[in-house]
């Protein structure tokens, strides 16, 4: 994996959802997820993409690496988040995103993405950012600009255009 | 589109010519979408907060015009100038996005985290209604519920269920037109016939009681529209205090409002059933006002002999609704709790509902302590249908009010 030189750290975990198969759990829980993300994030100035595809969750983050490891060692122990596992740490001078969204990438209507039958763990990070970036830009439902007041943010790269 | 103000004057004019070729009514609709009751929230802290809050405002009714439409933001809220292609009225668009915002700010909790967490963040508060009401997450829920997950033990199942509704007599009228809708169905742990939120296995807790809620909310809208034809009056769908008290069920929820059409929103009421007796003023008030921003009324069902209506002082609950309190005649102690009721809810500017009433003499009783809706067998048993609204003459079989204050006495 590259490793770049920068103030910020960018993460790609995977883990498996141990949300409730019980009715309504999912809603629920998705909406807690949601509503902290997006509280949190921006206000951290942490940005990215959270995905939810058929029972896991992939979520890339950038932003102060205090923050980000933060967010990790949350999700690390979140209950709801098991077989937690990084796929891609790195410095970066530049965000890939400038916003922090959310896409479900199991849902009927989705469009195929790139490269899609490589697994998550054996894409390469190239691969990784591009399938986010396309996740970010094409099926979000939910996007939430970083705070401009927040630490560290350079938005001079466009949401996704690197891999875009 | 929702517009800044350098460039009000283009939008303006790109406005006029998209309705030059209209007749003068229908050009010059024009709308109001009112901010008031969040300034009236604030009070003295509206000059601050004022930007924040209509930048969030702006994002929201942003997401809901089409091409063509335009709001423009003013002192207390936007005018909203809907567009040549819109066909429901411009006082059914305003309202409906007027509802959904109040439905997000005026809950404490929500206001509370705008206030301290995201003092800078431009929080996607309206978003997070249309991320969590989309197709996408629908069809999400459904898969990750249906998913077989072979070393999971079985996951409790929400039963299916069929909506019976009863009949509620409105005592100035003398007519039924609303209708309270209950679930019941059998369970699947064998304990037979099962109603309300008794469906919901306790397992489940306060998420599959809100997936509960939010199938009976569909299916009472399901159940309007379908006897729209012959004029069903209106209808109270229950909701669960703790469906609209936690944040993470209270979302979804309200999410859910985003399937049903307006003339639906408009004849469903909610019913908050099984509110804490001990449950803190603020809760209160957040959980009723969450509800009044989406439902037209609201009802709370209460314990007579133990609810501290002073709680309920900023909740704008329209009906306090509570169950006969035994046979007639009534204790002297219930018969002093109604009249009480009665008294604290107008001064509330709400109504009472008795349910449960069996006989004339309970009628009597309730009538002469000013409840204004009575339910139970004397109106009618629940049935299928909501039959559409009809007179129920029930003061005939009544025993005047002093020979029920014989009784009681």
């Amino acid at each position: 994996m590259s490793q770049e030189n920068g103030d910020l750290l960018r993460v790609v975990y995977l883990s498996t959802s141990l949300i409730s198969r019980s009715p309504g759990a999912f809603r629920a829980e998705m909406a807690s997820i949601l509503e902290a993300c997006a509280r949190r994030n921006p206000r951290l100035g942490v940005t990215g993409v959270l995905i939810y595809e058929r029972g896991r969750f992939v979520q890339l983050l950038e932003g102060p690496a205090e923050a980000v490891d933060a967010l990790l060692d949350d999700i690390e122990t979140d209950v709801r988040h098991g077989l937690f596992k990084i796929l891609w740490r790195t410095r970066a001078s530049r965000r890939l995103f400038e916003n922090w969204s959310m896409a479900f990438m199991d849902a009927a209507d989705a469009p195929a993405l790139p490269d899609a039958a490589t697994p998550w763990e054996r894409a390469s990070p190239v691969q990784l950012a591009a399938r986010l970036a396309f996740a970010g830009k094409h099926l979000s439902v939910l996007s939430v600009p970083v705070s401009p007041a927040s630490p560290a943010v350079n938005t001079a790269d466009r949401p996704g255009s690197a891999y875009a | 589109m929702a517009v800044e103000p350098m460039d009000l004057h283009a939008a303006l004019a790109q406005y006029r010519a998209s309705v030059r070729d209209r007749d003068p009514l229908d050009a010059t609709q024009i709308e109001f979408i009112n901010l008031g009751p969040l300034r009236d929230r604030y009070g003295a802290r509206w000059p601050q907060v004022r930007e924040r809050i209509f930048d969030v405002c702006d994002a929201f009714v942003k997401r809901r015009l089409a091409p063509g439409d335009l709001a423009v933001r003013a002192a207390t809220g936007f005018l909203v100038l809907p567009g040549p292609g819109r066909t429901e009225t411009a006082a059914a668009f305003t309202a409906r996005i007027e509802r959904e915002l109040q439905a997000f700010f005026l809950g404490v909790e929500h206001l509370q985290s705008l206030q301290v967490q995201a003092r800078h963040t431009p929080l996607p508060a309206a978003c997070l209604l249309d991320a969590l009401g989309s197709s996408a997450m629908e069809e999400a829920a459904q898969a990750h519920e249906a998913a077989a997950a072979p070393d999971e033990p079985a996951p409790p199942v929400l039963p299916d269920f069929e909506l019976y509704f009863e009949p509620v007599w409105t005592a100035a009228s003398g007519f039924v037109a609303l209708h309270a809708a209950e679930p019941a169905g059998v369970s699947s742990l064998g304990a037979g016939l099962m109603r309300g939120h008794a469906l919901a296995p306790s397992a489940g807790g306060a998420a599959m009681r809100m997936e509960l809620d939010r199938r009976v909310l569909m299916a009472a809208a399901r159940a309007w529209r379908e006897g729209r034809g012959g004029a069903p009056g209106v209808l109270a769908a229950p909701v669960h205090y703790e469906t609209l008290a936690q944040l993470k069920c209270r979302l979804p929820y309200l999410a859910s409002f985003s399937a049903l059409e307006e003339a639906e929103r408009k004849a469903v009421m909610a019913l908050i059933r099984a509110s804490p007796v001990d449950a803190p003023y603020t809760r209160l008030t957040e959980v009723c006002r969450s509800a009044k921003a989406l439902f037209p009324r609201v009802i709370v069902e209460i314990d007579l002999m133990k609810v501290k209506l002073d709680r309920f002082v900023d909740a704008r609950a329209d009906v306090f609704f509570f169950t006969a309190p035994g046979p007639a005649p009534f204790s002297a102690p219930a018969l002093e709790a109604i009249s009480r009721l009665s008294e604290r809810a107008a001064r509330l500017g709400a109504r009472t509902a008795m349910g449960g009433c069996c006989d004339a003499a309970q009628l009597a009783a309730a009538l002469d302590a000013g409840v204004h809706y009575i339910s139970g067998p004397l109106t009618g048993e629940p049935a299928r249908r909501a039959r559409p609204p009809y007179q129920l003459d029930l003061t005939a079989t009544a025993p005047g009010p002093q020979a029920q204050g014989r009784q009681a006495s």
